[in-house]
């Protein structure tokens, strides 16, 4: 999406919220929009996030959407939602005051930048974590391939803090979780050559040591040839060879986020929930994989009733 | 093959056939390289893809089998790659696949259509574990598994254009190094041989006789000894050719010097024989006459025995002289053969009648056996011939006898004389035709005669043309034959050559010759025999006397002043009678002389003159005469 049709997006959302806040009689909340990038997965969930509120007929919500590098002075909003790690890093830098809900970042990021400002200005920072559970992925990890008893992990200098936590998901759920440290790109091999008879599948977490464009292929080479199912976050990533993923679509961020929106405005000034991994879940199978290695997991949909009916 | 063409092939053929050869073989060797290499390529690009395209096979990311894909195909000579699921899905594939292409092969290489090479293989996801795990042997996946097919197609096109490009690179060299090759070959391999073909050329120039040529000695090399030899033949032949023409010449006037002298001295040689003739037969001829005209008048008396005894010396003298004339005539060549039928009876009569008395006074048999055959001879020197032969044979046999035949043999008559004499040794066989030869008489007894009989017969067998044999046995006898051609059959009637002897001669004599004694001597006999002699020294002499024409002219050739026939002519015009006939007597042997006589149409009679001989050619003569009627 050009530069211009944003500027035309947003004098059209504009004018709509001046249309309303004339028509309706109740308050009507300034949201902003900020996009890390304009385009792709952003742009789709903020837009699917703006068409649920503005759909569902409830006045109140005046949405912008913003590029984070458009930028510049406080917007004088309600709430800035922030799609994206950049985009919250500058809602944080940003000179608002306004509360703000961080959508489509891992935990792990939003923790470290959260950590960084917020706690530093009192602002009211919320988010729901684009990241699945581990207990959930563990979970799936069981559902899709029962013969699963033990599950290798590796794990970075940005991710080794999730590796306690991923133990003890695995360890209520009867997976013997054996987490992996790599210091290096190039030792990420030397550990899969570790796993050889330690582990029945990988648990892929994100982590730009481990999971990058050019150890990809190779790792997913070395995990077929030692017949370790993979189970990824994302679907790029089980498109590069992961048996498994586990991931919120950019859409159900959107429907996730408005939900959360009206929530927050639920009694007219926001309160913000305690930050959250994401409810929304996708389950998808590369069934050429499956094939290849000689799985024979259930369907995608049964595979995501169970997630969906699990406690 | 010219040399100039040897050399040529000599230079260029090893030079070709190393280009063509190696040309050939390094081409071929490259070409199997470069398709060996193409091979390995596929193989080596089919393993490759086999193991890269694992990844997307298993993964089912299809864009980076796409990318693979597409980075392989810009491998050289690559045209097409397609990766096929194990159930024969196409998952992805680039490129063009060439029209009409096979199912490819399920592993392995084949040849494809028109150039190209297909190459295929499985792709294989690799065993799990080296080492299978005992605790879970169900696990254990030790065994490759099969999960796709690569399929790569690669062109030959650039195989085949290089293949192009090196043939024609190696025509243009071989053409190049051809070129280089015949230009080298003529500047100097045929340069080299120059001096050769110049030699050549000069040698041949030689052979045909130009002898002056010469060659220019420019070779460096071994040649020019070869160019000096040939000069120096050249002079050695030029200077040996100068040397033979020279003696050439002086052998040729050398030569006809001695012919000059052999023609000189044969001139004088007939000069003297004819002079001799002459000179020596007119005392003969006078004694001859004088004996024969005192026969009639001294019969009965004491001194007629010593009369005849002259007279037969005479007759021996005379032979003697006739058969030296009969040589000489013979080797003047003035004997003209006339040729004409003999009938062999009629011929052996008159031997038989001539030889009878001889043999059976020497108690010899003489016997003629003779076929009625005709020859085709001279009667008068075949006569002569046989005569001598029996004459011969009965001289030398003394007991036994003679035996003349003719019997017919390969087509000619073969007359042969027999005898059973005392033979003649082989050594002497062929030395009895030379003159004076004789081989049992070293005291030269005359009355043998002079050993010319079997000269002259020779000689005369020669003219005719016949051929002449002889064989013996010494003690046994001998034989002599003759072979000669058939005229045909004879007419049995039996025709007498012989005139019979006139009895009794009439007519008026003309005699002249300036000789008297011979003029006397002829006289006297003509007297005897009954003609009217008129004797003169010359014709004017005689005119005086004469009255009327005389019936025959008999003269010698030789006269006072001019000779017997310019008389005759005279004679023939003081008279008036064209057909006067004359009888000219001459003792020359010169051919000129017998040539006019014989020309003129008088008869001709030998000196010196056998009585005999002369009556009956007188009496042969008048009979036939036909005077005029006087005026």
């Amino acid at each position: 999406m050009t530069l211009g049709t944003h500027i035309r997006l947003t004098l059209a959302c504009s004018l709509l919220l001046l249309a309303l806040s004339t028509w309706g009689a109740g308050q009507v909340h300034g949201l902003t929009l900020l996009l890390s990038e304009p385009g792709g997965v952003y742009q789709e969930a903020a837009e699917r996030l703006r068409d649920d509120l503005l759909v569902s007929g409830e006045p109140g919500f005046q949405v912008r959407i913003q590029n984070q590098a458009e930028r510049s002075g406080p917007g004088g909003e309600a709430l800035l939602v922030a799609f994206g790690v950049k985009a919250l890093r500058t809602a944080l830098t940003s000179r608002s005051n306004a509360p703000i809900l961080a959508l489509m970042v891992p935990r792990q990021s939003y923790e470290a930048l959260a950590g960084e400002h917020a706690a530093a200005r009192g602002r009211m920072v919320t988010a729901i974590w684009l990241d699945q559970p581990y207990g959930r992925q563990l979970a799936l990890l069981r559902a899709a391939l029962p013969q699963v008893k033990r599950v290798g992990v590796l794990a970075g200098e940005a991710s080794k803090s999730q590796t306690d936590e991923i133990v003890r998901a695995g360890e209520s759920l009867q997976l013997r979780v054996s987490p992996r440290l790599v210091g290096a790109s190039g030792e990420v091999f030397t550990a899969l050559a570790d796993f050889e008879r330690e582990v029945d599948a990988l648990l892929l977490i994100p982590d730009p040591l481990v999971v990058n464009r050019a150890t990809l292929q190779s790792l997913m080479l070395n995990t077929y040839h030692q017949r370790l199912p993979v189970l990824a976050y994302s679907e790029s990533l089980l498109r590069s060879g992961a048996l498994l993923a586990l991931y919120a679509t950019p859409r159900q961020v959107g429907q996730e986020g408005a939900v959360a929106i009206r929530a927050i405005f639920q009694r007219g000034e926001p309160r913000l929930p305690p930050p959250a991994y994401t409810r929304a879940l996708t389950v998808k199978l590369n069934w050429s994989v499956a094939r290849s290695l000689g799985f024979n997991p259930p369907s995608e949909a049964e595979l995501t009733a169970r997630l969906e009916t699990a406690p | 093959m010219k040399i100039r063409a040897r050399a040529m092939l000599l230079g260029l053929l090893p030079t070709l056939l190393v280009a063509i050869l190696l040309g050939g073989y390094l081409i071929y060797a490259r070409l199997a390289d470069l398709d060996a290499d193409m091979r390995a390529r596929g193989h080596a690009l089919i393993r490759h893809l086999g193991m890269s395209v694992e990844y997307g096979v298993v993964s089912g990311n299809t864009a980076a089998l796409d990318n693979l894909l597409k980075s392989s195909l810009a491998e050289p000579d690559v045209v097409f790659i397609r990766v096929r699921g194990e159930s024969g899905a196409v998952l992805a594939q680039s490129g063009r696949a060439p029209p009409g292409m096979p199912a490819l092969p399920s592993e392995g290489m084949a040849e494809g259509p028109i150039d190209h090479l297909l190459f295929s293989a499985p792709v294989v996801l690799r065993p799990k574990r080296a080492d299978p795990d005992p605790f879970l042997p169900d696990l254990d996946e030790s065994q490759p598994r099969r999960i796709a097919w690569v399929d790569v197609v690669l062109s030959r096109t650039g195989y085949f254009s290089a293949r192009n490009g090196m043939l024609l690179a190696a025509l243009a060299i071989v053409l190049l190094g051809l070129a280089f090759a015949t230009l080298l070959v003529s500047r100097l391999a045929l340069t080299g041989i120059q001096p050769i073909m110049s030699m050549i050329a000069a040698v041949r120039r030689i052979a045909a006789g130009d002898l002056s040529v010469r060659v220019a000695v420019t070779a460096k090399s071994e040649l020019r000894d070869l160019q000096s030899d040939i000069n120096c033949m050249g002079e050695s032949l030029q200077s040996m050719h100068q040397d033979m023409q020279g003696r050439v010449r002086e052998a040729t006037l050398e030569l006809s010097r001695q012919k000059e002298a052999a023609e000189t001295a044969n001139a004088a040689k007939s000069k003297f024989l004819a002079a001799a003739s002459h000179d020596l037969r007119q005392p003969m001829q006078a004694i001859a006459l004088y004996v024969a005209a005192m026969k009639p008048k001294l019969e009965g008396r004491d001194v007629y025995k010593i009369l005849e005894k002259v007279e037969q010396s005479v007759v021996t003298m005379e032979s003697l002289f006739n058969t030296i004339l009969d040589i000489s005539k013979l080797d003047a060549g003035v004997v003209t053969p006339s040729i004409q039928s003999v009938s062999v009876p009629v011929l052996f009569d008159s031997l038989a009648g001539e030889f009878r008395l001889e043999a059976e006074a020497k108690g010899l048999s003489l016997r003629f056996h003779a076929r009625p055959l005709v020859l085709a001879s001279d009667p008068v020197l075949l006569g002569r011939v046989l005569r001598n032969l029996i004459a011969n044979a009965l001289r030398y046999t003394e007991q036994g006898g003679l035996l003349v035949s003719a019997r017919k043999n390969h087509g000619r008559t073969c007359i042969q004389v027999w005898d059973t004499g005392v033979g003649i040794a082989p050594e002497h066989l062929s030395r009895v035709f030379q003159e004076f030869f004789q081989v049992s008489n070293p005291q030269r007894d005359r009355t043998l005669g002079l050993g010319l009989g079997l000269a002259i017969v020779e000689r005369l067998v020669r003219l005719l043309g016949h051929e002449l044999s002889a064989q013996s046995l010494p003690g046994r006898g001998s034989v002599f034959s003759l072979a000669i051609p058939i005229a045909g059959h004879a007419e049995l009637s039996r025709e007498i050559e012989k005139a019979p002897l006139p009895g009794h001669l009439e007519g008026q004599v003309l005699v002249l010759d300036d000789d008297p004694e011979a003029l006397d001597s002829l006289a006297t006999l003509l007297s005897v025999w009954g003609l009217t002699v008129i004797s003169a020294k010359s014709l004017d002499e005689a005119l005086v006397q004469i009255d009327g024409s005389p019936d025959i002219l008999l003269t010698d050739y030789r006269l006072a002043g001019e000779t017997g026939l310019e008389a005759w002519e005279r004679t023939k015009q003081h008279f008036n009678w064209k057909g006067l006939p004359a009888i000219v007597i001459t003792g020359d042997t010169g051919q000129e002389t017998l040539k006019a006589i014989a020309d003129s149409g008088a008869h001709l009679l030998h000196k010196p003159v056998a009585p005999a001989k002369l009556r009956a050619l007188l009496g042969r003569v008048l009979r036939n005469i036909t005077k005029p009627e006087s005026p």
